[in-house]
């Protein structure tokens, strides 16, 4: 299914309370809308609400006030028109890398032909075709990502969120898989929602980033550079303009001492 | 070097066998250490005399008193020496230990699933995980005889216990990254439940079948000790009056390499069970 | 949150433990009322609770056997309430005490044995597979063995207790010290530290995690020598009681003792889990400690 649905996000606030009972506000009146189809970047530092977030509009994180809104609906809970690729390495080692792709297929009214036959067509686009029948043990950890890739892909979701999904892979697998995703992603013109915190990777894959900081969308940057993107990017003067205001959002700059760290984020949190 | 060998020097030490490119199981470490053993028994024997009979004597009586023996005859025991009582306490902790898997199980999973299930069953398995079972063994010998089944009851007790602590544990200790993967793949409950909890849980569950067979041994035998007319803990019983420490060494022996027999059948199918997991990994 | 909302809490939490409980107690009742009598004993066969806390705590002076604050029944005193009291300190007292002397022997010898068995990686690998063998020998199978060898006596007891508690804490002290990330060591050495220091200040804090886990599975382990060994040839102890009333078939006693014997377990649970998570806690390594808590929550209970 080609197409993506847009993402409309209301007045949201979560606010999680440790057994201290101390409070923590992860997200503070957060408004956004992505449109069909777009590739966003959440960056941020972390523990600043980029996860929350996401796992907030995957449905698996209640909301303390404010709604989400998915294709005129509100969000209430996880759901297959979701997918969502994380951190960890979420490929179940006790199936099979085919019966891993097919596991989403099971809850929809698919015949066991079908089903077979999606999957095998989502594994040979992630070029895991000769893997079908191995343990995932016998895969590297790239492979598995790309197994998740197929499995989510195959399920016919047409908003991804993906939450650092490259994070524990090594630089060159990344590159590899930055270019798969953004092949998948020309052909399905699915909304992608992709939480990072290496602003690179940002600018190699995105049509506009969020700047997260403290809780708070703090910065929209559409990012109007050409695709194909390739590592050079960090050269072109417009990457380079967005990687300081990124760097400015964040606090970065000539090292400062603790203090003066701490008003400069009590200013930009407010 | 192989593989394994690689890793074991990588540990810093090598074992012999796999510096020399032989298998495994011809590694001299192991052998030099039963040996070391049979010598600390030797020199145990000769300190300490009658009651601890050397090596060589107990294995020449576990061998001769093995499938037969007149000697047994004419203590009072059934013929066939040591093989009825082995079989007898053998079927008692395999029946027991087998229907304290499904119980324990059940009953754990279902409380990890359902917080009232959870609510009913921790009290009681509360207390009787931190009281001795062998409590009730008195209490089963006046109401039920302490035979057979009664036996079969206070083992399956045991292992009911023993795996509704470890099915529950397995349970909640699954990373809920997996589930939440699977909700977000479209799963409904009970697809979760059994397509992914279940066998992500399986390794861990494993692991408390062995401790239940472990330990299922030894109060098998307590239990004959205590008031049954068949079994390993009767023969030993029956031995005692006559102090006869060589053969009931042999016996425990013999019981003992049963439990190894069986500890070694259940690793290896849990070997087979979860041949998807990772090596070195629990999980 | 407030103590009254505290014990609230806990109410709402556990009422239907609760109820569970009530229900099994009052189940026991009925089946006292409706339960014939031995004949050996004339008590029933499931006694009531009036019969335990009354005729049967009575009764229990029977095993007051010293002519000395309370007469002693079996010398032909009479028996009193006092004797009662007097026999249950004097044998829980035994039996409790068998059971901490060879907690902390077996602790002790298999933390050290262990340890002495480390230094070298060929002991370590040496003791390896008999002790393998060794842990499958079931312990109360040896019983009778370890009275023979030791006496049916107190110092046999404790040593029985010893042995099965050391053979624990001897193969988790080997596999807890080969279990310890190289990294730490190595680091040390670069740092000039000796092997003592090695082992005073890497080795013991890296290892007391998984030590820390195996504190509450050696008390179960404890509990059933002590009572298996009381059983089998001892002639004092809580254990010998039970058995003893057993013989007479004298239930209700048996019932009380079995209810002493689960608040005394339960007691000592509770403050062995205790000392266990002090143990995890006192060690700031957080590193081993994380990977610890996770084994610790698994092995607990058992």
């Amino acid at each position: 299914m080609i197409g993506g649905q847009a993402i409309h996000i209301a007045d949201v606030w979560c606010i999680f309370e440790h057994t201290s009972g101390k409070k923590v506000e992860a997200l503070r009146d957060v408004s956004i809308d992505i449109l069909p189809g777009q590739f966003v970047c959440l960056v941020g530092r972390s523990g600043h609400g980029k996860s929350t977030l996401l796992r907030a509009i995957g449905g698996l994180n209640a909301l303390t006030a404010g709604e989400i809104q998915v294709g005129e609906r509100n969000v209430i809970g996880p759901s297959a028109e979701r997918g969502m690729v994380f951190q960890d390495d979420t490929v179940f080692p006790w199936m099979r890398v085919r019966d891993n792709v097919e596991f989403g297929l099971k809850s929809q009214p698919i015949g066991a032909e079908e089903q077979r036959r999606i999957a095998n067509e989502w594994l040979e686009r992630v070029d895991l075709v000769d893997f079908a029948d191995s343990w995932p043990k016998e895969l590297s950890g790239g492979m598995r990502k790309r197994v998740v890739l197929a499995t989510v892909f195959a399920t016919g979701a047409n908003i991804l969120l993906m939450d650092e999904p490259f994070g524990s892979l090594d630089y060159v697998t990344r590159l590899i898989l930055h270019s798969l995703l953004l092949d998948l992603w020309r052909s399905t013109e699915h909304t992608i929602l992709f939480v990072t915190h290496d602003v690179e990777e940002a600018l190699i894959l995105a049509d506009r980033i969020l700047v997260m900081s403290h809780g708070r969308i703090v910065d929209d940057i559409i990012v109007d550079l050409e695709r194909p993107r390739d590592e050079e990017i960090r050269a072109k003067p417009e990457a380079v303009r967005i990687i300081k205001t990124i760097g400015q959002h964040l606090g970065l700059g000539p090292v400062k001492r603790a203090h003066e760290q701490r008003r400069d984020d009590a200013i930009i949190a407010v | 070097m192989s593989d394994k060998a690689e890793t074991a020097a990588s540990r810093g030490w090598l074992t012999v066998a796999a510096a020399r490119g032989l298998p495994q199981w011809l590694d001299p470490v192991p052998i030099l250490g039963i040996g070391a053993t049979l010598g600390l028994w030797y020199l145990a024997s000769w300190a300490i005399g009658l009651y601890m009979p050397a090596p060589h004597q107990v294995f020449a009586d576990a061998f001769r008193n093995f499938a037969s023996s007149d000697y047994f005859m004419g203590l009072g025991l059934p013929a066939g020496g040591f093989v009825p009582h082995l079989a007898y306490t053998t079927t008692t902790v395999l029946i027991g230990v087998g229907i304290g898997v499904v119980l324990g199980c059940l009953s754990g999973i279902s409380s990890a699933r359902w917080r009232t299930a959870d609510r009913i069953m921790d009290p009681i398995m509360s207390t009787f995980g931190t009281v001795p079972i062998l409590v009730a063994a008195p209490f089963f010998l006046i109401w039920f005889g302490l035979v057979g089944a009664a036996q079969v009851i206070l083992v399956s007790f045991y292992a009911t216990v023993i795996m509704h602590i470890y099915s529950l544990q397995a349970v909640r200790n699954l990373h809920p990254r997996y589930i939440e993967y699977a909700m977000t793949l479209g799963a409904d409950q009970s697809t979760i439940f059994f397509r992914v909890t279940l066998p992500g849980a399986m390794p861990e569950i494993f692991g408390g079948v062995r401790v239940a067979f472990a330990s299922a041994w030894g109060l098998a035998a307590i239990a004959e000790l205590l008031g049954s007319r068949y079994g390993v803990g009767y023969a030993v019983l029956t031995l005692e009056v006559v102090y006869d420490v060589s053969n009931i060494m042999a016996i425990i022996i013999y019981l003992g390499v049963l439990a190894l027999i069986m500890d070694l059948f259940i690793a290896r199918f849990r070997q087979f069970a979860t041949r998807w997991a990772e090596t070195g990994k629990t999980r | 949150m407030t103590l009254r909302h505290r014990v609230l809490e806990f109410a709402r939490e556990r009422w239907i433990g609760f109820c569970v409980i009530a229900v099994i107690l009052v189940a026991w009742e009925i089946a006292g009322h409706l339960s014939p009598k031995s004949l050996l004993s004339q008590s029933p066969i499931v006694p009531p609770w009036e019969f335990v806390f009354g005729h049967s705590f009575l009764g229990m002076s029977d095993y007051w056997t010293f002519d000395f604050l309370a007469p002693a029944p079996m010398l032909g005193g009479e028996k009193t309430y006092l004797g009662a009291v007097l026999a249950i300190c004097y044998h829980s007292a035994l039996t409790l005490m068998r059971l901490v002397l060879g907690l902390v022997f077996g602790t002790v010898g298999g933390v050290l044995l262990g340890l002495a068995f480390s230094w070298s990686s060929f002991l370590r690998r040496l003791a390896s597979t008999p002790l393998h063998i060794l842990r499958m020998f079931p312990l109360l199978a040896m019983v009778p063995l370890f009275q023979f060898w030791f006496g049916a006596n107190t110092k046999g007891a404790v040593t029985f207790i010893a042995y099965g508690v050391g053979v624990v804490y001897f193969a988790t002290t080997i596999n807890a010290v080969s279990n310890i990330p190289n990294k730490y060591v190595e680091y040390a050495r670069t740092l000039g530290a000796s092997r003592m220091r090695i082992y005073r200040s890497i080795v013991l804090p890296a290892i007391m995690p998984e030590l820390g886990a195996s504190v509450i599975l050696t008390l179960g382990l404890a509990w059933s020598t002590v009572i298996g060994a009381e059983y089998i040839g001892l002639d004092s102890g809580i254990g010998r009681v039970l058995i003893f009333a057993q013989f007479f078939s004298n239930t209700g006693r048996m019932t009380l003792i079995t209810l002493l014997i689960i608040l005394y377990a339960t007691i000592s649970y509770a403050l062995f889990r205790r000392v266990a998570s002090r143990i995890l806690r006192w060690m700031p390594s957080s590193a081993f400690a994380d990977a610890a808590v996770v084994r610790t929550a698994k092995r607990d209970d058992q």
